[in-house]
């Protein structure tokens, strides 16, 4: 899988750990929650843990963990199933995580510029997909009117803030 | 009225750029209709019965008039020289032609219009009452928040992706022009104790196969905290709603099954997480909005205009006109003129396009260019001189919107119905014209008096049928179109879902059953009694034996 992440087109480093063994390499790895759950003390000497978190489930379980994960993946088992952005936005703003939030599934590229915006760095495509369409949608749009995970400058404040202000 | 800045003007021309490359990548092939349609829907365009549908927003229903000539000349370019007004303030075009889309939407951005969130589980055009900044109950102008709102909600990252689609209303006035209670988010603008404005949050009405009225959430939310509260209730939505079946999606089930209090609970929970963040509104950009809802230059005037109760009197037809499409305006010596959508035997809603450039001239002459849609299909010029009634009912009459029956029975709301729509059961619109031919005596109109006639074909409800006083719903039987009526339902302050009455009827039979019901209606009604108030003290068994006999 290839893996789109700060406007470049790049190849996924990350593997999934079925189970959690003395054996595993080091390395970077997705579990699932229950296998996080289950072997936090075993996977925590691997270099690199990344946890997939079902759409259904309140982000607030990660909360202890989220000092100790490198990486968490939200599933979005349809396009049209939008519980991942809501998930992220709790991920950024209200637990303060600052490690990679990668979606995916079976998503379009002219949500991008969405996942982006509520704090999604990364997201997972098929080698074979076509990645022109995901990079011009990123950029799409100059301006917003709601502020998000991204720290974008929502309309109703920058109209009213003169330019050095919102850079500082 | 409200003036694009260069970041709404740059969205939305961002927008029409963009979906110009999608129609492009569409008409070569290189994107299937499986996943054209997803982008199409972010811009109001359906695929109907018979060909595409573009639903054009008119955001909370506020036309200028160069807006209403821009919508008359689309449809004459485009389309088949007529429009239709629907019951979520927008405009429908039925027969667009793919590759045009674009340069419709580019046509549209050139008058600040758009038709971004027309469809799609998204936040919809917030609706509001159409008489705002005219009423004279007004606790504030409710267009000065729906634009905040629209703003807001406008290519909002989190919540374009919903379980469902999702609307909200606004009515800043204590009687509810704008259904609220019938909305996913219902807001009504308030003062509380302190005399600072702010909203009382409904949430959990709907229609649909399950009619709802909202329940009340929070009882006042200050004005700076809207986007903080409404983010808060979005979101407990969009994580908890049900995404197992579609009939199950809107927040009305959510707020239902989790009852009221819990659902209240948890949004006060993350509210009060984000409500102190960048969500609250600072002050000044309440004052440039308000500042875009201004009064009009009115004239000042003493009281009622002589000159026009004179010709009241003098003129019978004007005085029904008056009537029934008059309103009362804030100002003294102006008035509310009501334009019908619902000629007799008319489709309700429909207007050409000579009708179209013909209200913005009316607009511009008599109403400082200002033109509203109703959400029961009508237009409204909102501030008209009570001296300038007469001349508009004329110029009105040349070309037939001079109907006088605004909320009586021929004022049907009616859906498109199978004669447009892939979802319907049963036809609308013929059902409409006959029930408005059969009530075609404006004087029996007039005697009858105030009801509401909602039709649907189908249990989508979107011709409202579950709140009108007599509600028709459009079922199919073994391939045949039945009609199933309801009696007592209302999209007011009292908001209440009709119940059905009895079997259902054929389409011809359908049309004597509301008569019966009318005729009953009249035996039974106490002087002044409306309709709906004498159903309510009678109960449905009058009408009940009157439409299947004593059993």
């Amino acid at each position: 899988m290839a893996l789109i992440k700060q406007g470049r087109v790049l190849q996924d480093r990350w593997q999934t750990a079925e189970t959690a063994t003395e054996a595993l390499k080091p390395g970077a790895y997705f579990v699932s929650l229950e296998l996080w759950q289950a072997e936090r003390e075993l996977l925590r000497g691997k270099t690199a843990i990344g946890i997939t978190l079902p759409n259904d489930t309140d982000p607030e379980v990660l909360a202890p963990d989220l000092d100790r994960i490198a990486a968490v993946a939200l599933r979005f088992p349809a396009f049209t199933d939008g519980r991942g952005f809501s998930q992220a936005r709790t991920l950024r703003e209200h637990l303060g995580f600052r490690g990679e939030i990668r979606a995916e599934g079976p998503l379009i590229p002219d949500q991008h510029q969405f996942l982006l915006r509520c704090g999604v760095d990364a997201v997972v495509v098929d080698d074979a997909a076509d990645t022109g369409p995901w990079l011009a949608a990123a950029r799409r749009y100059r301006s917003v009117y709601q502020p998000a995970a991204d720290d974008r400058i929502p309309a109703y404040r920058g109209r009213h803030t003169a330019p050095q202000a919102i850079a500082s | 009225m409200y003036a694009y800045d260069a970041i709404d003007r740059e969205l939305v021309e961002t927008r029409v750029a963009e979906f110009r490359e999608q129609v492009a990548r569409r008409v070569s092939g290189e994107l299937t209709e499986e996943q054209f349609r997803p982008l199409r829907l972010m811009n109001g365009l359906y695929l109907q019965l018979h060909a595409y549908m573009l639903r054009v927003a008119v955001p909370y229903g506020v036309l200028s008039s160069a807006q209403m000539r821009k919508l008359a000349h689309i449809a004459r370019r485009y389309d088949r020289g007529y429009g239709h007004f629907t019951t979520r303030q927008n405009i429908q075009y039925n027969w667009p032609k793919l590759e045009e889309t674009p340069d419709i939407l580019a046509e549209l951005a050139e008058v600040e219009m758009h038709a971004i969130q027309t469809s799609g589980n998204c936040i919809r055009n917030t609706t509001a009452d159409q008489f705002a900044g005219a009423a004279a109950d007004e606790v504030d102008d409710p267009r000065i928040w729906s634009e905040i709102i629209r703003q807001w909600s406008t290519f909002h990252p989190e919540f374009s992706f919903l379980p469902r689609k999702f609307k909200i209303a606004v009515t800043g006035a204590q009687k509810d022009r704008a259904a609220i209670k019938v909305h996913d988010i219902g807001i009504v603008i308030v003062r509380n104790d302190a005399g600072e404005l702010g909203f009382q949050m409904w949430a959990g009405g709907g229609q649909g196969r399950t009619p709802m009225i909202a329940k009340l959430i929070r009882g006042f939310v200050a004005e700076r905290d809207l986007l903080s509260y409404l983010e808060a209730m979005l979101r407990v939505y969009n994580r908890h709603g049900r995404r197992d079946n579609k009939y199950k999606a809107r927040i009305k089930i959510l707020v239902h099954e989790l009852g009221a209090d819990e659902y209240a609970r948890q949004v006060e929970a993350e509210w009060a997480r984000i409500r102190e963040g960048v969500l609250s509104l600072p002050q000044a950009e309440i004052d440039r909005i308000r500042a875009a809802f201004d009064e009009p230059p009115f004239e000042r005037f003493e009281g009622d205009s002589r000159a026009f109760h004179g010709k009241r009197f003098e003129d019978r037809g004007f005085q029904r006109w008056v009537r029934s499409n008059v309103k009362p305006h804030k100002k003294p010596g102006y008035a509310i003129a009501n334009i019908s959508l619902k000629p007799v035997g008319g489709i309700p809603g429909d207007a050409t396009a000579d009708q179209m450039d013909a209200v913005a001239d009316f607009a511009d002459r008599w109403s400082f260019g200002e033109v509203r849609v109703a959400h029961e299909q009508n237009l409204v010029l909102p501030h008209v001189r009570q001296d300038d009634l007469y001349g508009l009912w004329l110029a009105l009459g040349a070309v037939d919107l001079d109907t006088p029956n605004i909320g009586l029975l021929g004022d049907i709301i009616a859906c498109p119905g199978l004669d447009y729509c892939s979802l319907a059961n049963a036809r609308s619109i013929p059902l409409s014209q006959a029930l408005s031919e059969r009530f075609g005596d404006l004087d029996r109109l007039h005697d009858i008096g105030e009801i509401s006639l909602n039709i649907s074909g189908c249990i989508n409800a979107c011709g409202h049928h579950h709140v009108g006083n007599i509600g028709i719903l459009g079922v199919d039987k073994k391939g045949e179109e039945f009609y199933q009526i309801t009696l007592g339902g209302r999209a007011d302050e009292d908001a209440a879902v009709g119940r059905i009455v009895g079997r259902a009827f054929d389409a011809h039979e359908t049309v004597d059953a509301v008569e019966t019901i009318v005729e009953t209606y009249v035996a039974q009604r106490r002087d002044g009694e409306r309709f709906i108030d004498t159903l309510e003290r009678t109960g449905p068994a009058p009408f009940k034996e009157a439409l299947y006999g004593a059993d």
